[in-house]
């Protein structure tokens, strides 16, 4: 390296006069290998003048006057700068890219053989493979520490993210997303992907604290794309595909008949069993009762039986007479395939054209972009377009202005209830919850489909054709879909403006505005053709929403060198956010025409609303860096920042962090492993970071903007006004949620940094969390928001990379990353004495806080096929001839029988053993239920392999989980026992293993349309989380760069791409990812897209 | 020179200037203590917003959301009126997934973690916690008129709640007065309730304090009478309404001879009478405006009951108007219960018959009936048109057939159910109640009646039965004359028929788990005996 820096200088001294109008010609070639280096970009720096080299790194071209400088550049490679002049032989070394690597941190930048926090890169080429409208969605298995959750597919929509665990029980876990500098609050659909030139995932307190007030769940930065120096390159990009459903439903029961017959038995044994019917009577009654929608009927008949036969015989089969089908002379029966009728494929398309480029003073990047996101239901899909322009102008030495706007015009249609699991508007629940023996469609007498004018007739199960279906009632999403609208139109802008002094040497002045605005749109019809709005002939509602974000950064740098081998940075700076929400609001009924939304198109119940919120952050902080010879680093921060939801007393909270980093590498002693040892870094961090968010985005969210104060609800009409409800309690003494996490990490680089790799053990201590503490509700309140207990996530987490190929034609690349992850609450509030039982959730000191407390299954009864659980049994008495518990009092003494009951004061029981219990309703109760395991998975990730030969590149990207369990409810919804209340719900292949007389031996209780229980919640139902899913694959051909120039092109590129590829899990239908402790299928599910695609650059 | 880099700077920086406000504040619907405060002091008549927000508390959307999510049973009083009916024998509902009341209807509602109990729970103590914050504001010895009527409403309120939650979580007081009840927040200890909780007061306690509240009231009430000091409307509490309250206090208590003496003071006092047979041969019990009622829960057509839509006691309860009570027939009379009623009575006809017609309304009306209703084969067989036994008692908003607008007034006093006590009292404390009973019926609702019946304590609850169906008051005489629940012959569906005996711990309700864990001072060993869901038993056709 040293040599050839010396030869170049000597050529350039050689050679160093100036030419005019020089035609210069050389090669080059690659130092580690000496193979000429194909398509390395020369220019002629001040100049738009450049070429490319060819096949045989050859280049030639003409510098014009006064210019004698020529720029070298490739991907991979050290640029160099040379003398121009002829048959020059020039060699690139490779890029150190893994140390001199720029990373984005707080306010600034750093280079991550120096860095002292823990972060992880997404860069732009990975993310272009993937095929996501959302940044969220890209991070799956890329980042170790990182877990992508997303119970919701509808295009366009945030997955949840969470870094190094779940910080707080109550508040926002939500990470802090900083868009080139400036913290954003908006709508991160609104960034194309394509826009993005890497995300950084900032871990430790040293990377965040610096962002105080809102650091605390980590930090996501994204950058976007800049130009690079040399002559303007167009790139465009485009890419069709199609959009399916990635995760398959459960194994269920297909064949009407055979539902049918399973359901007829159900209510069969109810009548044998619980009725007392003899078998005639019993089958008398189960025949005329499974078409009711009573009793664990389903409302309908569909197959057409001789005159005076039964449906169903005397051995329980369906009657081989009978046929599919069924006329009561009006209508026809025959069942649709639910799931193919709402659940259909969609186009994906994406096209984007991005003009960019640098000078020495212009650096500029321009972009155009437009995504059709399909949806795979009815009325739901994601449009966007976007325009970028980025300009960064240095106007003269000292000073140096840009901004970076981001222009989106996006609408989502967005179908709502898709994610209610309860509610008969989700088509996902219909999709895959119904008996397959309902009709989607009301058919004449003949079998034909009915029309009203060019609609066809859906069947809502309401009586449209005489029949009330028992599942799911007055609901038909795929009739209700195709005519409802529920549209967010949003204009969004993202602009960043900044100016940057440069006074002194050194010193650097930083001025920077963020305006993020929002303003959407979000128009609802409800249709007055069918379902439950037809009756009031339609309904509409307007909404109105707009979002504004301001930010202002004043930063001051200065940087300095003394005696060449102490580096000194100082960074002070100041940082103001204010951000306002106003919605107005106007709904009615009413329709006049039957599929406009527009509320003056509406005649009834005209209604309105309007409010506003205002939240404000300000900040000043200080940041310390230091190092020696770049071998021993030090960095100091620190911040002080105040929030508008806590009040004035309690406003401002103070941030610190310290942390370490040695390049062991650089250690004389090391001198002997540097043949294979490039670098070895040791790091260790500690500080805090805060959090004021109680949940803001979530549920009653509006009121926790002022959550330090008791705020009551304006209500009454004209005859006058009340205000005596409260809406909310609040508390005066709320403050900051502080986590206090500490890193030890050791990065490392080996074998001509082929292997790159870090292992990080962290922890991070959450205290005074923000917390919902549940008060009685004989207050007249049900809670108050406190910082109370605290609560640790520890793990370790490694990261490696390794190129097993590296040669200029072929390559194969493999990278993985793994995090082990605990979570333990250490205190809750002295009221909760140690335990609070919130639903089927407990937590529990000393305990993790991903524990559910649910009845315990004991299994089935092999006499009668009862569900059993386990439940405590207590010291009892015998007084008479009957038994009764025996009761104490606190000082141990016994209660009479007589007294128990009137007893005032604390008593109790004595526990001695575990029973079983056939009462589901005694196994509920709390004092008889369970706490399962910690369910969270033992260790998470992904790797992923990539490979280039010849101009071919293939790549794939895994995720994992393993260990860990989460309830599966979608299972459980699955195993009823055709109960009035689940009667017409499909049922899991596993029922046939119902117990019955003659299968005694199974975990599968009987089926009786009695026991609406057998699958409720339990420790039955818990699954074995682990999973691994193929995120992305991607085969792609870059055309020969000789061939491309022909044509007048720079680079050519094919490809195809799919995402979300498959799941294995240990359920088929099955998907962990949902959420940290169930799955439930009935909510949009996750989109696989497959797509081809062409990207050209010039 | 660097001066002009400065200069540059310091003329750039006002650009910039930020300037955060940090005092931030809702603007809307949403009120700080502060912006209350405030407006209170310039507009000092937003005085009336504090009391009138007591009994906005009986009509709230979703009031329980923090707690247990949106849920469309939660709004208010209402709802535990719409439960509180549904665990009796007297109100049918199908056991389907559209039915809000389906956990009281099997009492799934009972469990300590059930939705339901915490409606019920925190309903109460929100009314109490709106009475506590008026009474505490307000000089209780003051001789203005306005001031005393304005206490008078809210000691009436909060004598109210605690009156109900004492039925609700205990058995009769007479032979439990020394068992636990409920906490007693008032706005004496309520500031340390929150730090040191609040044990179960006894049954005797929460009486004392409602006979003080309810006493109390009577008095200013009284005062503030004489001065002229009138309601507005029938929302608030007058003085006839506070005498009505004491009236069931003392019918609980078994004090006979007061029970009669408030009841009489409650008729004497009231403007409103008795609706005549024909006021009541139609659906009607809409709007607070009707002759006969002295209280009610006002709903406007602005609420957010209303916006809803569906989330409204009318939306489940009514037969006539949009909502759920459309679905399955809605919520339909014992038939037991309705065939006791004699054909002479007008009251018949505030159900539809065994065919599903109803005698009270018209052709249009019951054909609007027939149309909701798709019979089975053994129904068409039998001639059934229409669901039977249904509701026809409550007409929709504006008596408008099948209005979307969902604004009825809900009764919470009728003048009719002081006769009834009176008749009871009377007759429990030594008197003639039979002849009162008798009168009372024969006048307003059944020319052809005389009492027959050698229990007349019984009969008066059976003409409540009828007379108070679906009003959320029957409960409360079903704990007070320590009742249990049959179900046999009603018209049940299988699985909710039920047969409870008197005296079962699962009539009571159980203190909603949050209140034992929030409450510093209960343990769950201070609970009522925790007890399984009742099971079905087999149906029979039982007379009444």
């Amino acid at each position: 390296m040293k040599r050839l820096t010396m030869l170049m200088t000597m050529l350039l001294l050689v050679v160093g006069a100036a030419f005019s109008q020089t035609k210069v010609n050389g090669t080059v070639t690659s130092q580690e290998d000496g193979q000429p280096v194909v398509g390395a970009s020369v220019l002629v720096v001040g100049t738009q003048t450049g070429t490319v080299t060819d096949a045989d790194g050859k280049f030639s071209l003409t510098v014009p006057a006064g210019k004698s400088t020529l720029r070298i550049t490739y991907v991979g490679m050290e640029p160099i700068e040379v003398s121009a002049r002829p048959n020059m032989k020039i060699m690139l070394t490779s890029d150190h890219k893994a140390l001199d690597e720029v990373i984005v941190v707080a306010y600034g930048t750093a280079k991550k053989g120096t860095f002292t926090g823990s972060a992880g890169t997404m860069k732009a080429d990975q993310i272009e493979k993937l095929q996501v409208s959302d940044l969220t969605r890209a991070l799956s298995g890329q980042v170790a520490g990182v877990q992508v959750l997303s119970s919701n597919g509808q295009p366009g929509t945030s997955a949840n993210i969470r870094i190094r665990g779940v910080s707080s029980i109550n508040g926002s876990n939500t990470p802090l997303y900083v868009v080139d500098g400036v913290p954003f609050d908006g709508d991160l659909s609104s960034i194309p992907s394509s826009d993005i030139a890497d995300i950084t995932v900032l871990k430790d307190a040293a990377s965040t604290s610096l962002y105080g007030a809102r650091g605390a769940n980590g930090i996501i930065m994204v950058t976007t794309k800049q130009g690079k120096l040399g002559k303007p390159t167009i790139n465009f990009n485009a890419r069709w595909g199609q959009n399916s459903r990635a995760v398959s439903s459960y194994d269920v029961i297909k064949n009407p008949a055979q539902y049918l017959e399973l359901e007829y038995s159900s209510i069969y044994n109810y009548a044998t069993t619980n009725l007392g019917y003899d078998a005639l009577t019993a089958q008398k009654y189960a025949n005329s009762t499974i078409v009711t929608n009573k009793g664990g009927g389903n409302g309908y008949q569909i197959y057409t039986v001789p005159d005076g036969q039964y449906m169903f015989g005397t051995d329980g089969k369906l009657n081989p007479n009978a046929t599919l089908g069924y006329s009561d002379g009006t209508y026809y029966f025959t069942p649709d395939n639910w799931e193919d009728e709402i659940i259909k494929k969609a186009l994906r398309q994406e096209y984007e054209v991005s003009l960019s480029g640098a000078t020495d003073a212009n650096n500029y990047y321009v972009s155009y972009s437009y995504l059709d996101d399909g949806g795979i239901v009815s009325g739901s899909k994601f449009v966007r377009s976007s325009v970028r322009v980025r300009d960064e102008f240095k106007v003269n030495k000292w000073l140096k202005l840009g901004a970076n706007i981001g222009l989106t015009h996006s609408k989502s249609y967005y179908p709502d209830e898709q994610t209610t699991t309860n509610s008969s508007g989700n088509a996902f629940r219909l999709a895959y919850g119904i008996a397959p023996i309902y009709p989607i469609y009301v058919r004449d007498a003949n079998g034909n489909i009915m029309h009203n004018g060019d609609r066809a007739v859906y069947d809502y199960g309401s009586g449209e054709a005489g029949r009330d279906r028992s599942y799911m009632s007055i609901s038909n999403p795929a009739g209700q879909m195709q005519y409802d609208k529920a549209i967010y139109t949003m204009d969004i802008l993202n602009s960043t403006w900044f100016a940057e002094l440069k006074p002194l040497e050194g010193l650097t002045l930083t001025a920077r505005l963020g305006y993020t605005y929002d303003n959407t749109n979000y128009d609802v019809l409800q249709n007055a053709y069918m379902g439950q709005f037809a009756d009031l002939e339609g309904g509409a509602y307007q909404y109105h929403m707009r979002t504004t974000g301001f930010t202002t950064q004043f930063l001051a740098n200065y940087n300095t060198k003394i005696a060449d081998a102490h580096n000194l940075d100082f960074t002070l700076g100041y940082e103001g956010y204010q951000w306002k929400y106003r919605r107005i609001y106007g709904g009615a009924t009413k329709l006049y025409d039957p599929e406009s939304y527009w509320l003056d198109n509406a005649v009834n119940q005209k209604n309105n609303a309007g409010y506003q919120l205002d939240y404000a952050t300000k900040g000043i902080f200080g940041r310390v860096n230091y190092s020696y010879n770049d071998k021993y680093i030090a960095a100091f921060s620190y911040r002080r920042d105040a929030s508008s939801c806590f009040h004035p007393d309690n406003r401002w909270g103070g941030f610190w962090s310290g942390s370490l980093a040695w390049v062991i590498s650089k250690e004389k002693f090391m001198e002997g492993t540097q043949s294979w040892l490039n670098n070895l870094k040791l790091k260790a961090s500690y500080g805090q970071q805060g959090n004021d968010n109680l949940g803001r985005d979530t549920g009653d969210g509006r009121y926790y903007y002022y959550a330090y104060t008791d705020q009551y609800t304006m209500t009454g009409d004209a005859s006058g006004f009340s205000d005596g409800t409260l809406a909310y309690k609040g508390n005066k003494d709320l403050t900051w949620e502080k986590s206090v996490s500490y890193n030890i990490g050791l990065d490392f680089a080996m074998f001509n940094n082929r292997l790159n790799g870090s292992i990080e053990y962290f922890g991070r201590q959450q205290k005074d969390m923000l917390y919902f503490k549940p008060v009685a509700g004989s207050l007249g309140y049900s809670q108050i928001p406190m910082n109370v207990g605290t609560m640790t996530n520890r793990g370790m987490e490694i990261d490696l990379s390794f190129d097993i190929l590296k040669h200029r034609n072929y390559s194969l690349t493999i990278n993985g990353n793994a995090t082990f992850l605990k979570n333990k609450i250490d205190e809750l509030h002295p009221d909760l004495k140690g335990k609070w039982i919130d639903g089927s959730r407990i937590y529990e000191e000393g305990e993790s806080m991903y524990r559910l407390y649910l009845p315990e299954w004991a299994g089935v009864d092999e006499k009668t096929g009862e569900a059993l659980y386990w439940v405590n049994s207590y010291e009892m008495e015998t007084i008479g001839d009957k038994e009764y518990e025996v009761w104490y009092d606190v000082n141990g003494n016994k209660i009479a029988h007589d007294e128990v009951e009137t007893f005032v004061g604390e008593k109790n029981r004595k526990v001695i053993g575990r029973k079983t219990s056939n009462d589901y309703t005694v196994a509920s109760l709390s004092e008889n239920r369970v706490a399962t395991d910690d369910l969270l998975p033992d260790v998470y990730g992904g790797f992923g392999l990539s490979a280039t030969a010849y101009g071919f590149d293939a790549s794939i990207q895994f995720s994992y989980q393993i260990g860990g369990q989460v309830l599966d409810q979608g299972y459980m919804y699955l195993m009823h026992a055709s109960a009035s209340s689940d009667a017409g719900g499909a049922w899991h292949k596993d029922i046939l293993n119902a117990w019955t007389p003659t299968n005694t031996k199974t975990d599968v209780p009987r089926l009786n349309a009695g026991d609406r229980y057998t699958a409720y919640s339990s420790t039955r139902f818990l699954t074995s989380a682990s999973y691994l899913s193929i995120n992305n694959i991607t085969f792609g051909y870059t055309l020969p760069k000789n061939l491309v120039k022909k044509i007048g092109l720079g680079s050519v590129r094919v490809y195809f791409s799919g995402d979300n590829l498959a799941l294995f899990a240990k359920r088929k239908g099955l998907d962990p990812r949902m959420g940290f402790t169930s799955s439930i299928p009935y909510t949009y599910t996750q989109l696989r897209s497959i797509s081809g695609g062409i990207s050209v650059s010039f | 020179m660097k001066l002009k880099y400065f200069l540059f700077a310091a003329l750039a920086m006002p650009v910039f200037t930020a300037c955060e406000d940090m005092d931030t504040a809702p603007q809307g619907a949403t009120l700080t203590e502060e912006k209350k405060v405030a407006v209170g002091t310039d507009k000092p008549e937003r005085a009336e917003a504090g009391v009138r927000g007591i009994f906005s508390q009986f009509n709230v959307y979703m009031p329980n959301y923090d707690a247990i999510g949106s849920r469309h049973n939660d709004f208010g009083y209402s709802s535990i009126m719409m439960f509180t009916d549904s665990n009796t024998e007297d109100m049918v509902s199908g056991d389907n997934g559209y039915n809000w009341c389906g956990n009281s209807l099997t009492y799934d509602d009972r469990p300590y973690t059930s939705r339901e109990s915490q409606i019920v729970w925190n309903d109460y103590y929100k009314i109490v916690f709106s009475a506590n914050t008026v009474i505490g504001s307000l000089n209780a010895e003051s001789d203005d008129a306005l001031t005393q009527y304005y206490i008078g409403q809210a000691l009436a309120a909060r004598g109210f709640c605690y009156m109900e939650l004492a039925q609700l979580y205990q058995f009769n007081y007479k032979g439990h007065e020394g068992s636990p009840c409920v906490p007693l927040i008032t706005e004496q200890n309520s500031t340390q309730a929150a730090t040191e909780g609040a044990p179960r007061a006894t049954v005797e306690a929460v009486y004392a304090q409602v006979n003080a509240d309810l006493t109390k009231a009577i008095e200013v009430l009284k005062k503030a009478q004489t001065a002229g000091q009138k309601r507005s409307d029938r929302r608030y509490v007058d003085l006839a309404v506070a005498y009505g309250l004491r009236a069931r206090m003392n019918l609980a208590m078994q004090n006979w001879a007061a029970a009669a003496d408030d009841a009489q003071a409650a008729i004497d006092n009231t403007d409103a009478r008795p609706a005549t047979i024909d006021e009541v041969s139609k659906p009607t019990f809409s709007s607070a405006d009707e002759p006969n009622w002295m209280w009610a829960i006002y709903i406007a057509e602005t609420d957010d009951v209303v916006q809803s839509g569906i989330v409204s006691w009318i939306s489940h309860c009514g037969s006539f108007n949009y909502g759920y009570g459309q679905y399955s027939g809605g919520h339909q009379i014992s038939k037991k219960l309705y065939n006791s009623i004699a054909d002479t009575d007008i009251r018949k006809g505030w159900w539809s018959d065994g065919k599903g017609v109803c005698a009270n309304i018209s052709d249009e009306w019951n054909a609007y009936l027939k149309s909701t209703f798709k019979p089975t084969d053994d129904q068409k067989d039998a001639g059934i048109v229409a669901t039977p036994y249904m509701n026809c008692k409550f007409a929709p908003y504006q008596d408008k057939l099948n209005n979307d607008v969902n604004a009825n007034d809900i009764p919470l006093m009728r003048v009719e159910e002081m006769y009834l006590i009176l008749a009871e009292a009377q007759q429990m404390s030594g008197k003639d109640g039979k002849s009162i009973l008798e009168q009372f019926v024969k006048t307003y609702r059944d020319p052809a009646y005389t009492c027959t019946a050698s229990d007349v304590q019984n009969e008066v609850y059976r003409q409540k039965r009828i007379e108070l169906w679906g009003e959320g008051r029957i409960w409360f005489d079903v704990m007070r004359l320590n009742k249990g629940v049959d179900r046999r012959g009603a018209g049940y569906e299988a699985n909710c028929v039920l047969n409870i005996p008197a005296g079962d711990p699962i009539l009571l309700w159980r203190l909603p788990q949050t209140e034992i864990n929030g409450n510093s001072a209960l343990t769950d060993a201070d609970n009522n005996t925790s007890t399984p869901v009742p099971t079905a038993v087999e149906d029979a056709d039982i007379a009444l």
